[in-house]
């Protein structure tokens, strides 16, 4: 009766063994070694860096479709550019690479989105000559994205 | 310079005893509220209006800016491109504006409020009560 005791807690204490241990054969130890020295330096069990890294890996996966999307709006954009010049001070509206309108203000163009284009997961709303490039400084505190 | 006075109109505990934080309501373009009221920590650093994670971005992604005029951050360890997009912010006792909003083009991001959100109110970061308060010029008349 013990013995069977010890051997069903011997089984479980295996499969325990089992779920968490997880070996990867092939990687090799200069890889190893770099996982292993930024899981220490972000303060983090190799468990946790792992897990961590697929998170980030599986949320690039999950955005595959706006990337694309994405992608396609602002190649129109750029294709677009010099045209849009003439439209200084109004706001344009890009979905589905498409140029769906110009506006007075960004709200009107989210409004008109939601008639011409509902199924659209990404869209460019710009207004022209004011949403420029703004290079701006991010300092010290959070940066540990 | 002339004395001013002002008095606090609403305070909120700092988050864990030692962040200023400020709730936040957030809303797209078209009116969908994304977050109601959500404490935010005030990161004095970043220049820009508001940083998100980027899930919470993920709800502004149909009035993105191009890929070409979204921000760039000057980082003690590089650059940082940005996606940018229009947001609405409704903070407590202000009027509800439109801002742009921040997501890492690489990473999962944050959410914080930065230096632009900043510009248009009157705020006291009190250190020896732990909490930010709402204030308002009061008049010597």
């Amino acid at each position: 009766m013990d013995g069977k005791v010890y051997a069903g807690q011997r089984l479980r204490t295996i499969i325990k063994v089992i779920l968490v241990t997880l070996v990867i054969r092939g990687l090799d130890e200069k890889t190893k070694r770099s996982l292993r020295a930024e899981a220490i330096r972000r303060g983090l069990r190799l468990a946790q860096a792992v897990k961590e890294a697929f998170q980030l890996w599986r949320s690039y996966d999950q955005d595959a479709q706006t990337l694309s999307e994405r992608d396609v709006n602002n190649a129109a954009y750029n294709a677009l550019r010099q045209e849009l010049e003439k439209y200084a001070g109004k706001t344009i509206l890009i979905a589905g690479g498409r140029l769906l309108g110009t506006y007075e203000n960004p709200r009107s163009a989210a409004t008109d989105l939601r008639l011409k284009a509902p199924e659209a997961r990404q869209a460019i709303v710009t207004t022209i000559g004011k949403d420029k490039r703004e290079e701006l400084e991010w300092l010290g505190g959070s940066l540990n994205l | 310079m002339a004395r001013r006075l002002f008095e606090s109109l609403e305070c909120w505990p700092n988050l864990d005893g030692n962040r200023p934080m400020l709730p936040v309501t957030l809303s797209t373009l078209d009116g969908q509220r994304v977050v109601h009221e959500q404490p935010t920590p005030i990161d004095t650093g970043f220049a820009g209006a508001m940083l998100l994670s980027r899930e919470a971005f993920s709800y502004f992604e149909r009035a993105e800016l191009p890929e070409s005029e979204s921000r760039i951050y000057r980082t003690l360890i590089g650059p940082v491109p940005m996606r940018t997009a229009h947001a609405l912010l409704k903070l407590p006792l202000a009027d509800e504006t439109e801002i742009l909003v921040d997501t890492p083009k690489y990473g999962v991001g944050k959410s914080l409020i930065g230096l632009r959100v900043l510009d248009g109110i009157e705020l006291l970061l009190s250190g020896q009560r732990s909490e930010t308060c709402f204030l308002k010029e009061r008049s010597q008349a």
